[in-house]
C-alpha cells in the first residue's frame, strides 16, 4: 500500500508551481473558498463520468488499482464533487452515486471480517468489483483513444471513386406513355385531397347525421346514381360512412335501390 | 479459368475503381459466367497482382472486410485535405468512448455501455452513430424488458480503415496486460 497521502500537502506542491498561471483564475471565484490551482484546471478539463475522475485520482496519486487505499480516494473524491459543486459546475447524478459506493466500500472495510459459516466461503474483497470497473472502463478510454487516431476517411485517407458508366443492375422496363404519368399523378393529387379532408371530418362524421343528409338530398331530386352520393372530398372514411347510411337507408325502407340491367348504373329512390 | 488473364486484370480494377463500396471477391465472381470458370484463387491472384502494381503509387489498394477498394496513402493527408470541401469533423470523446465499447463489446444493449462508462448514454450520441451507420440495432437481448442489442457495420469498418475488428491489436494487449495484473494479484493475496 502507497504511504498515505494528505491532499492538501500534495496541492500546496502544485500550487508552488502553478502560482502564476492561477492567479488570475482565483479572483473570480468567492475569496471564502480555498481552491486547489489544480484541482480547478482538472475540473475545468471535465470528466466523461465518475470513473473518469476516480481514475484520475488513482492515477495522480500512483495508487494501484487492484489495491486502492479506498479512504483516502474516497476523501480526495468527495473533495472534488464539493468544488465542483461550489463552483456551480453541473453535477450528474452518478458522481453523487459514486462518492456513496465510495464511502460504502470504505465502511466495509472497516468492518471486521465476518466469520466465515462455511469453509468454501470467502471474503470478498469490496474493492474488487470497483477495480474491475475501473479496470474495463480505463481499457475502453485507451481503445477510444487509438481508435480517434485511426486514419480515417476524409482526414487521413481518401477512397477512389472513378466514376464510370453507371453499371446496369436492374431489369429493363417499359418506357411509360404521358398519359399515365398524368393518370398517375391525378391519383396522387387525389389521395393528397382525401388525406387531408380525413383530419377534417373525423370528428364530424357519423352514420346517423349522413343518414339525414342523404334524405336531404334526395328528397330534392327525388333519386340519384349511386355513385352521386358519395363526396370524394371526404375521404375513404366518408365514403365508408356514406356507403352504410345508404345501407341503413334500404334497411330502414326509407329508400330503395334498382338498376335497369345487370351492367347499369344502380339508382337509389327516396321511399316516401 | 477460360478469360483472358489481361482482360480479366482490367475487369477486377474498374470494378474497383468504379464500385462506391468496397468490392468482395464473391462479387467479382458474380460478374462472370460459369463458362468464364473463374475461382476464388484467380480473382485473389489479380488482386494481389494489382495491390503489388500500387507500390511507388499515390494510391493502394486495401482490404475492408471481405471488399477492396482503392485510397489514398496515409502520408498525403495534408495536401489531399486542401482537396476536400467538407472540414473532417471531430468527434468527443464521450462518443468515442460509446463507439469503442460497442465496438470491443458487441452486441451490447445501452445499459452495458452504462455500465461500462458509468454515465448514461445519450440520446445524441447514440443518434450520431446510427446515422452514420457505424451501429446498427441487432435484435435483442433475451432478458426482461428486451433491451435492443447494438453492434457495428462494415461502414465502421470503411471510415476507420479497418480491415477487420482484430486490426485494432490494443484490445487483444490490453486484454492480456489487464489478465497478468488479477493474476499476480491474486497470487499475492
Amino acid at each position: 500500500m502507497s504511504e498515505p497521502v494528505d491532499i492538501d500537502d500534495l496541492d500546496e506542491n502544485v500550487v508552488n508551481i502553478k502560482q502564476t498561471s492561477s492567479a488570475r483564475k482565483d479572483r473570480e471565484i468567492p475569496s471564502d473558498l480555498y481552491i486547489p490551482a489544480d484541482a480547478l484546471e482538472v475540473i475545468t478539463q471535465d470528466f466523461e463520468g465518475p470513473l473518469d475522475l476516480l481514475l484520475y485520482l488513482i492515477r495522480k496519486n500512483s495508487f494501484d488499482v487492484l489495491n486502492i487505499p479506498v479512504a483516502e480516494v474516497a476523501e480526495q473524491y468527495a473533495k472534488y464533487i464539493d468544488l465542483m459543486q461550489k463552483i456551480q459546475l453541473e453535477l450528474a447524478g452518478e458522481y453523487l452515486a459514486m462518492a456513496a459506493t465510495l464511502a460504502q466500500i470504505k465502511s466495509r472495510l472497516l468492518l471486521p471480517p465476518r466469520q466465515r459459516e462455511t469453509e468454501d466461503e470467502e471474503e470478498i474483497d469490496p474493492r474488487l468489483e470497483l477495480a474491475l470497473r475501473l479496470q474495463e472502463y480505463e481499457k475502453i478510454r485507451a481503445i477510444a483513444e487509438l481508435l480517434d487516431k485511426r486514419p480515417r476517411i476524409g482526414r487521413e485517407i481518401f477512397s477512389v471513386h472513378a466514376h464510370g458508366t453507371p453499371v446496369q443492375t436492374t431489369a429493363e422496363f417499359e418506357k411509360v406513355e404521358l398519359a399515365y404519368l398524368i393518370e398517375a399523378f391525378q391519383g396522387v393529387l387525389q389521395l393528397a385531397e382525401s388525406s387531408s379532408s380525413i383530419v377534417m371530418h373525423r370528428e364530424t362524421m357519423s352514420v346517423k347525421d349522413k343518414v339525414e343528409s342523404i334524405v336531404e338530398v334526395l328528397r330534392v331530386a327525388g333519386q340519384l346514381p349511386f355513385g352521386d352520393l358519395f363526396d370524394r372530398r371526404e375521404g375513404k372514411a366518408g365514403i365508408v360512412v356514406a356507403f352504410l347510411a345508404i345501407l341503413e337507408l334500404i334497411n330502414s325502407k326509407r329508400a330503395y335501390a334498382i338498376q335497369a340491367t345487370a351492367d347499369s348504373p344502380i339508382h337509389i329512390h327516396l321511399n316516401e | 479459368m477460360t478469360v483472358n488473364y489481361r482482360k480479366l486484370k482490367n475487369i477486377v480494377e474498374a470494378a474497383v475503381l468504379t464500385s462506391e463500396i468496397p468490392v468482395s471477391v464473391e462479387q467479382i465472381r458474380s460478374l462472370f459466367s460459369d463458362e468464364d470458370k473463374l475461382d476464388t484463387l484467380d480473382v485473389e491472384r489479380v488482386l494481389l497482382e494489382m495491390e503489388r502494381d500500387c507500390d511507388n503509387r499515390g494510391v493502394m489498394l486495401k482490404r475492408i472486410d471481405n471488399g477492396y477498394r482503392y485510397q489514398s496513402r496515409e502520408e498525403f493527408a495534408p495536401w489531399l485535405r486542401k482537396l476536400s470541401e467538407i472540414r473532417p469533423r471531430r468527434y468527443s470523446r464521450a462518443l468515442m468512448e460509446t463507439l469503442s465499447i460497442i465496438a470491443f463489446r458487441q452486441p451490447v444493449t445501452r445499459g452495458d455501455i452504462e455500465n461500462i462508462r458509468g454515465v448514461s448514454v445519450s440520446t445524441e450520441i447514440m443518434r450520431t452513430l446510427l446515422t452514420n451507420e457505424w451501429i446498427e440495432q441487432a435484435g435483442y437481448k433475451q432478458v426482461p424488458g428486451r433491451p435492443a442489442l447494438f453492434r457495428t457495420t462494415r461502414k465502421f469498418l470503411e471510415y476507420f480503415n479497418l480491415e477487420s475488428l482484430d486490426e485494432l491489436p490494443a484490445l487483444d494487449l490490453l486484454e492480456r496486460q489487464a489478465a497478468r495484473e488479477v493474476e499476480s494479484s491474486a497470487s499475492e493475496s
